[in-house]
């Protein structure tokens, strides 16, 4: 209780920084799954949030990001992590898919390349995400970590009572002093709602929820050249969140849980994923 | 002597005749693709960044920039419409209010002259009769609905008009 309490004090001095402005995922919506985020040209945003997961015993990050907008189309990001709760295996797969994977520093672009807007507050897009990380840890689960690339491709449409997304990415690990984290694929979808309640017009607070899905395969990890059988897995997780907004300030909050686990029989399974965002834009 | 030529140089200044007041004074632009309150927020502070506005606001619920600019400004309304899409979004067409000088342009057709540059081909709705306004280069201020621009320009349906 107490680390929980610390660690929710830390992330909110953090997030009112002068060096922290923020955006749940860099975008709109979802806090775990793939989205199409706008920033405009030469816009600025920075996300502070705090997440934890559950394998037998509790991890927790606090992940700062930073977006910008390169283009209207292209949006630059970097995303920092700091391990406040270490847990000896953590679990394999992105606790975000846009950010990063536990423990890792990703930069990323984002290229919209795909828009149409059928009418009023509604747009249908596609968009590219490719990154680059390194880790911020030398071993991961008694594994060297190495540095990864990953790519995924996410359409949806957002409007201002509904929401929708569906995308899928592939993240490599590359191998360290003989050691390899497996790979992970993964496919999310997610549909979010804005009650007729908070379709108030801005600058009045704005409130939607989501309903978000994740389904990941981790591959084998490898040491000294030797695959380990049965340290990958295939989970899928489902669960709630929601996103508010108030003119430049944005806050989010979700939760996953797993509702099938094909997984390996060394590690506990992971029990949950949640987050907290506190974002601002200039 | 001296007062003469003084008198005689202010009155040619005086009299002289100027392309003053032939500019955008208000816009109603219609914008698809905002869904949410960030938008809202990028798009007002940039739209009252720039030059020549004298206030804006947005309306996400009716997808409307609405924008008053200041007396003397040179802004156009492409400009405006560039940077809604430099937000991320799309104009469509807007109903303004603008002055400028009227002029004949090929066949019966009429065009509005800004002095920002900015040119509108002009419809006539029902209501306006534009060939009451046929004497050459007339001051007027005008609104109508602009449609969305393409590359022939802009073509604006006025709904009112009024000698300057």
């Amino acid at each position: 209780m107490k680390c929980f309490i610390k660690t929710l004090f830390v992330a909110t001095i953090l997030s009112f920084s002068p060096f922290s402005h923020g955006n749940a995922q860099g975008g709109h919506g979802p806090v775990f799954t793939l989205a199409t985020p706008t920033l405009g040209q030469g816009e600025l945003s920075y996300d502070a949030m705090v997440m934890t997961t559950q394998q037998d015993k509790s991890a927790w990050m606090l992940r700062q990001n930073w977006h910008y907008g390169l283009t209207e189309d292209i949006q630059l990001n970097l995303s920092v992590p700091t391990t406040l709760q270490k847990i000896d295996s953590p679990p394999q797969g992105r606790l975000g898919t846009m950010m990063g994977s536990y423990g890792d520093l990703e930069v990323s672009g984002l290229f919209r390349f795909f828009k149409t807007y059928p009418g009023i507050g509604q747009r249908l897009e596609s968009t590219l995400l490719i990154s680059g990380s390194v880790p911020t840890e030398d071993k991961r689960g008694g594994i060297e970590v190495g540095p990864s690339l990953h790519g995924a491709l996410v359409t949806g449409y957002a409007s201002r009572t509904f929401y929708a997304w569906a995308g899928g990415g592939y993240q490599y690990y590359g191998k360290q002093r003989n050691d390899q984290l497996g790979d992970i694929t993964y496919i999310t979808g997610v549909i979010g709602y804005r009650p007729p309640l908070f379709q108030h017009d801005y600058p009045k607070p704005d409130w939607r929820i989501f309903i978000e899905s994740v389904t990941e395969w981790a591959g084998n990890n490898s040491k000294n050249n030797l695959e380990q059988p049965g340290t990958g897995g295939t989970k899928s997780l489902l669960g709630p969140s929601i996103l508010g907004l108030y003119g430049k300030w944005g806050l989010s909050a979700g939760i996953l849980f797993p509702i099938t686990s094909i997984s390996n029989d060394i590690l506990p399974s992971e029990s949950f994923r949640s987050s907290f965002v506190l974002s601002y834009w200039f | 002597m001296k007062i003469q030529i003084i008198t005689f140089i202010l009155g040619i200044l005086i009299f002289l005749p100027t392309k003053t007041n032939a500019q955008l004074l208000e816009v109603k632009q219609t914008v698809y693709g905002m869904d949410c309150s960030p938008c809202a927020h990028g798009l007002e502070k940039r739209i009252k960044k720039m030059d020549g506005i004298q206030s804006a606001s947005v309306s996400l619920n009716n997808g409307l920039l609405s924008a008053v600019l200041n007396k003397e400004n040179k802004l156009t309304l492409e400009e405006l419409r560039n940077a809604i899409e430099n937000s991320g979004f799309k104009a469509q067409s807007a109903d303004i209010v603008v002055q400028g000088s009227l002029t004949k342009g090929e066949g019966k057709s009429f065009i509005l002259k800004v002095s920002s540059g900015e040119e509108f081909l002009l419809i006539a709705d029902d209501q306006v009769n534009l060939d009451n306004y046929s004497d050459t280069d007339q001051l007027v201020k005008l609104s109508g609905e602009a449609e969305i621009s393409n590359e022939t320009g802009i073509r604006l349906t006025v709904k009112k008009i009024n000698r300057l």
